[in-house]
């Protein structure tokens, strides 16, 4: 008997009832970095306002799926869809302006960068959309006062902790009032009581403005936040239906 | 396609707000990071810095070499300008003397006043009257310092004063201006006036290749500096850059951010370059003391303002373009250039269009440069030589990458370091492609030097041979100079002859060779020779030259020696009894000789005759030339002796001095270079070592990892850059077509110079290592 | 934890005797509680009645019981039906967790099956905590944390012997 990869009829029927409008969808992506099969056949589903975790053993291909869906990896074959238009023949500029616009990130490793201060990291975003500093910083400021970090905003991020940091990135996240946020690990590094105010945030966030979070993570706890979940197994998306 | 959020309508002024929003994020990159960027822009403007002072060098060069003849042309006396009389100027006798003191140039004119008004020499308050001199400062302290010794003797005069800077071509030039009194006029000429307009030679196409050559070697590793100064910490950049692509800037914006760094850089590497470029053109003149014959006034460095304004302009556009080339993996594949995922290979193809294209072009225009130097040959042969050379730093990296692709295993510290460069062998390839393309072109500069000097070496004998020529010589005069000869300290023997030349009216020549009848019948059958007697010598079968110079010496004829113009009276008439003798040899090629016996000129005026003469010495010593010289002064300034060092054509003499100190200080602005990359590479992966430090790994085993990182690149460099640089030499010699010839000893001590200093350079900097990978180093990227 | 499950579960692998069923139950999954005969018995027959086993066979010999059980397709709808429900979330579920896991794996499934299912069904229970918890005063938000924590420790260990004895099983067939 085998896995049913059965993922993506799974997942409509688990949101049919959903009234909400997708936001952000994928369909059959395979993604293969040399020998390696990071992604055979995922999907996935994400509305507006809803919290997606996605889990599964490390190595299944979560991140692989995250960046696929976000635009920053062309899937080999398959389709993303955001607010019904496909990514996956879009020119780069298109998918870079998105991910400026619509989407917000906080990564699994890597993210913010070192030369610049907590404060400028956060008005990054904007500033690349073309805000004006001022206005950018102001900004940057209030969100870095919600996600209770205002005072690293002078320091650079080597000068922090890891909860600081992943706070600031979640404040940077935010910033530019994305639709989508992508979330790979964001409490990877931190301790319970951290790891639950970075995940009030976000679900606040999405709650509140209506975002979309992809939420990747290992801890059942964290993905409590969640509305639903995806699992990833050697990278097959399957949503898990439970009568009742 | 629209989103929301995405304003389809921009003005032109806020497109350009935002390009400017993102240059400056690019600024603000350079500046953040606290001290460690503060460290990193700083390598940055050294390495740009190193490459700008060389730039501000070379448009200087002009200047100096203009200024340099100028000064010279000043101080030159020509039969053109400075003959025709001017009122109130008492004219000057004036002869230009080459001396030689140890090898050392000393130049100079001997002056005999005619009046109180005198014309003016530059740099010299009063002109000498005879006893008297005036020397410049280098040669005043020469003579009276001890090695001067041996000089002494020629420079007794009463010194009346130095010459000032703007009558010498450099400070420590070794020059005079002695006052005699001329015997006679022959070998002088009256001036009005100094000064003389340039009539340098034209250069043989191989002295062109040479200078081209120089140039472009000098010039080609200077843009490799900057491009690889500017692409410092190239993989956190680009990492930094990613990370800015996978939150939304798009490849534009990357471009954009990437050139508002590396317009930090290289600003930063201009402002650095001036001053440097100010600091070493002050330094000059103390360091540069005999270079060029006489050192460089820091006045004479003067850059050319017009290429120092395009200096400007291309060397951050140079920055800015390699660093934005340089993106293309970060902006196709941020995530694998974030996650530092192994690259995608190198590919060759492009890599070998500059090898093929320089060396197509220079067979090509082999042909056509060899029929003769117009312009139309010249600028292929610059684009070939640069290309090939450019062609050095494009192919290593790929080399290196294929060396290292299969390698595995092996001891730790090897294995780290093979790893290192299979992740990223460009850091350590551009690291080297300084080395390597500036080696690439001293080898092939060499090769063509000892081609062009073995064309040009003069005569060369053992040193104690003296080769003597005097002018201007009666016969009593001839003879005593040649018995001064024999009486020099240590002198073996002398093998000298006493010639000379005669003119008659119609202005045509003929040679005469005077000596004792024995040593004229060496020469030729002489029948009944006594003193007096006076012959025509020539080969038994040749008939009368038709050459329109020379006339057949006839009985009774009227002859001058040297003939002036304005002299009427004939100096001497041959004597009735000339007889025709017949060539014992063929020794003189031109055979037709007038043979005479002193006698036979008793009744000459003003007989000039030339003595040459070869004194050997018995012993070894080098000071044997000086005594020779100082045993001819007494006779006047009218000798010149040369043991077969002195002397050599100054042209070409110049172009390899200068390509030989090129060479040195382009080798050596790379190893600066080369450690200042170094160090910068160090810094990039500081937080690695730290890490491996403090997990226990010993200090021995890094420091050879390092050592095998740059080594087997340096190894694949110097490979590289000998095969490129004979390669091009002998492209080059094909197109003189020049025979080849390499010189394997300057080949090898070049290579071992260059792989020595990239191993010098990083044990020099794993001090630095050391201290870096503390603690602090585990904190912060 | 069902013993009828688990028999039924072992059954799946071939027919045995009741005597053998007992054996392999205590040697899995009775270090603490070895089964009566009894029990096994009762079972057996209680499974017979409702046609979810059968009789294979019968052997002449003097033991108490010489029947072979099998596993009939009823039955085999019923194992893969309890597979796939997840235990009622509640602390200490270990041994049926424990059982499915195995059973699923000597019966050629895959364990993350089980635990999939399993995981969502404490999602559910844990994302009400979560609820819960947001919206409550200090006192609810420790007792939903402690109840968040222990749950989670299920999943965890279920995650663990899931991929453990999935190691295993890969090992098994090569
Ligand atoms: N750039 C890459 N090059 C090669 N293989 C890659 C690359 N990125 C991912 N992979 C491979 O793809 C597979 C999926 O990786 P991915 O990062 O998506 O896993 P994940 O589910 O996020 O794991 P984790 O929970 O550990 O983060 C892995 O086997 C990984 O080795
Ligand atoms: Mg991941």
């Amino acid at each position: 008997m085998r896995w049913p990869p059965a993922a993506l009829s799974s997942a409509e029927a688990a949101s049919g009832t959903d009234g909400s409008a997708v936001l952000l969808e994928g369909i059959e992506l395979r993604k293969s970095f040399g020998p390696t099969l990071a992604l055979d056949g995922a999907g996935l589903r994400l509305r507006a306002g809803e919290v997606v975790a996605v889990m599964g053993p490390s190595g299944s291909g979560k991140s692989t799926l995250l960046h696929c869906l976000a635009g920053i990896l062309r899937p080999d074959s398959g389709r993303v869809t955001y607010r019904g238009t496909e990514l996956t023949g879009l020119p780069d500029s298109s998918l870079s302006r998105l991910r400026r616009t619509e989407f917000g990130f906080v990564f699994q490793f890597g993210q913010l960068v070192p030369e610049l201060t907590c404060l400028e990291n956060v008005a990054l975003p904007l500033r690349l959309a073309g805000v004006r500093r001022k206005d950018a910083e102001n900004r940057a400021t209030e969100w870095l006062a919600r996600v209770e970090v205002g005072d690293v905003a002078g320091k650079r991020p080597g000068e922090t902790s890891g909860g600081q940091e992943q706070r600031v990135a979640v404040a940077r996240a935010l910033v530019s009032g994305p639709k989508v946020v992508f979330a790979d690990e964001p409490t990877g590094a931190l301790d319970s009581l951290n790891g639950e105010r970075v995940m009030r945030l976000l679900v606040d966030a999405s709650k509140e403005t209506n975002v979309g979070v992809l939420l990747v993570t290992h801890e059942p706890r964290v993905a409590a936040y969640s509305d639903r979940e995806v699992v990833v197994r050697d990278g097959i998306s399957r949503e898990v239906e439970l009568a009742g | 396609m629209t989103y929301p959020g995405d304003r389809s309508r921009r003005t032109l002024l806020s497109t350009l707000g935002r390009w400017f929003g993102d240059l400056a994020i690019g600024v603000r990159l350079v500046f953040g990071g606290g001290r460690g960027s503060v460290v990193r822009l700083a390598l940055t403007a050294v390495g740009v810095g190193l490459g700008v002072m060389v730039l501000l060098g070379a448009t200087s060069v002009p200047h100096m070499f203009q200024a340099r003849a100028d000064r010279d042309d000043a101080r030159s006396v020509s039969a053109t300008i400075g003959t025709k009389p001017v009122h109130g100027v008492d004219p000057v006798w004036v002869a230009a003397r080459t001396e030689w003191f140890q090898h050392k140039i000393i130049e100079g004119s001997l002056v005999q006043l005619t009046g109180p008004n005198p014309p003016h020499a530059p740099g010299v308050a009063r002109l000498p009257r005879p006893g008297e001199a005036v020397l410049s400062p280098a040669l005043a302290n020469l003579v009276n310092s001890p090695e001067g010794e041996l000089l002494r003797p020629r420079f007794s005069q009463h010194v009346i004063g130095t010459i000032a800077d703007d009558g010498l071509l450099g400070p420590n030039e070794l020059y005079f201006y002695v006052g005699t009194d001329f015997s006679y006029q022959d070998h002088a000429t009256k001036f009005y006036k100094f000064g003389d307009t340039s009539h340098g030679r034209t250069l043989t196409g191989l002295e062109w290749l040479l200078i081209a050559l120089g140039a472009a070697t000098f010039l080609v590793p200077v843009a490799v500096f900057v491009t690889t100064s500017t692409r410092f910490a190239a993989s956190t950049r680009d990492r930094r850059l990613a990370a800015l692509r996978l939150i939304g800037a798009d490849g534009k914006q990357v471009r954009r951010i990437a050139a508002g760094e590396a317009f930090v850089g290289a600003l930063a590497g201009l402002v650095v370059g001036a001053a440097m470029f100010l600091v070493v053109r002050s330094l000059v003149p103390r360091v540069a003391f005999s270079v060029l014959g006489g050192g460089i006034p820091a006045g004479d460095i003067r850059p050319d303002w017009p290429l120092v304004g395009l200096i400007a302009v291309v060397v951050p556009l140079l920055a800015i373009g390699v660093s934005i080339l340089s993106l293309r993996r970060t902006v196709i594949e941020p995530l694998g250039v974030v996650r530092n995922a192994k690259q995608s290979r190198r590919r060759l193809l492009w890599r070998l269009a500059p090898v093929i294209a320089g060396a197509g072009l220079l067979t090509v225009q082999a042909d056509k440069f060899s029929r003769g130097i117009d312009g139309s040959g010249q600028r292929p042969v610059i684009v070939g030589i640069v290309l090939l050379l450019t062609s050095v730093p494009v192919l290593v990296p790929w080399l290196v990458e294929r060396v290292v692709w299969r390698m595995r295993g092996g001891a730790p510290s090897w294995q780290l370091a093979i790893r290192r460069l299979q992740l990223d062998s460009g850091s350590s390839a551009r690291l080297v492609g300084g080395v390597a393309v500036a080696l690439a072109g001293v080898i092939a500069l060499q090769t063509l030097l000892t081609v062009a000097q073995s064309r040009s070496a003069p005569y060369r004998d053992t040193p104690t041979t003296t080769s003597v020529v005097s002018w201007y010589n009666s016969v009593a005069q001839s003879e005593r100079l040649i018995s001064a000869l024999w009486r020099v300290p240590g002198v073996a023997d002398v093998d000298a002859e006493v010639t000379g030349v005669i003119e008659n009216e119609g202005h045509k020549y003929a040679l005469t060779k005077v000596g004792s009848c024995a040593q004229l019948e060496v020469l030729a059958e002489l029948d009944r020779c006594a003193d007096g007697a006076v012959y025509y010598a020539r080969r038994p079968a040749s008939p009368h030259t038709q050459d329109d110079h020379y006339f057949v010496p006839a009985a009774g004829q009227h002859v001058w020696f040297d003939r002036d113009a304005d002299r009427h009276t004939a100096q001497w008439t041959i004597p009735a009894d000339l007889r025709v003798a017949g060539l014992k040899s063929a020794q003189d090629s031109r055979g037709e000789t007038l043979l005479v016996t002193p006698a036979a000129l008793s009744n000459a005026v003003n007989v000039s005759l030339q003595v040459n003469a070869t004194v050997h010495g018995r012993t070894d010593d080098p000071g044997f030339v000086e005594r020779v010289r100082n045993a001819l002064f007494p006779f006047g300034w009218n000798s010149d002796a040369s043991d077969s060092n002195s002397g050599s054509d100054s042209t070409s003499l110049l172009i390899s001095r200068v390509l030989n100190l090129g060479s040195i200080i382009t080798l050596l602005i790379a190893a600066a270079n080369l450690t200042v990359a170094a160090l910068e590479q160090i810094r990039e992966r500081r937080r690695t070592l730290a890490i491996l430090m403090a997990t226990g790994v010993r200090r021995a085993v890094l420091a050879s990892s390092l050592l095998w990182q740059v080594a087997l690149p340096i190894a694949v460099a110097v490979v590289v850059a000998v095969a490129a640089g004979l390669g091009l030499a002998t492209l080059l010699l094909r197109v003189t077509e020049t025979p080849l010839a390499f010189d394997w000893a300057t080949v090898a001590e070049f290579s071992a110079a260059g792989l020595t200093s990239v191993l010098v350079v990083t044990t020099l900097t794993l001090p630095s290592l050391w201290r870096t990978s503390g603690a602090e180093g585990l904190r912060s990227e | 934890m069902s013993i009828g499950h688990t028999l039924l579960g072992l059954l799946e692998a071939g027919p045995r005797h009741g005597y053998d069923l007992k054996r392999a139950y205590d040697e899995r999954f009775g270090h603490d509680k070895p089964l009566h005969y009894g029990q096994v018995y009762s079972t057996l027959s209680r499974l017979l009645r409702d046609g979810l086993v059968e009789v294979d066979g019968v052997e002449t010999g003097d033991g108490p019981d010489r029947k072979r059980y099998a596993i009939t397709s009823i039955g085999v709808t019923d194992v893969e039906g309890w597979l796939a429900t997840p235990e009622k979330p509640e602390p200490y579920l270990q041994n049926t967790l424990y059982a499915k896991v195995v059973l699923a794996m000597l019966s050629g499934r895959r364990a993350e099956m089980v635990l999939d299912t399993q995981r969502a069904a404490h999602l559910r229970v844990m994302r009400q905590l979560t609820h819960r918890k947001s919206k409550g005063d200090l006192a609810d938000q420790l007792i939903c944390d402690h109840a968040l924590f222990h749950l989670e420790a299920d999943l965890r260990w279920l995650e663990l012997t899931a991929s453990r004895l999935g190691q295993l099983a890969e090992e098994v067939r090569a």
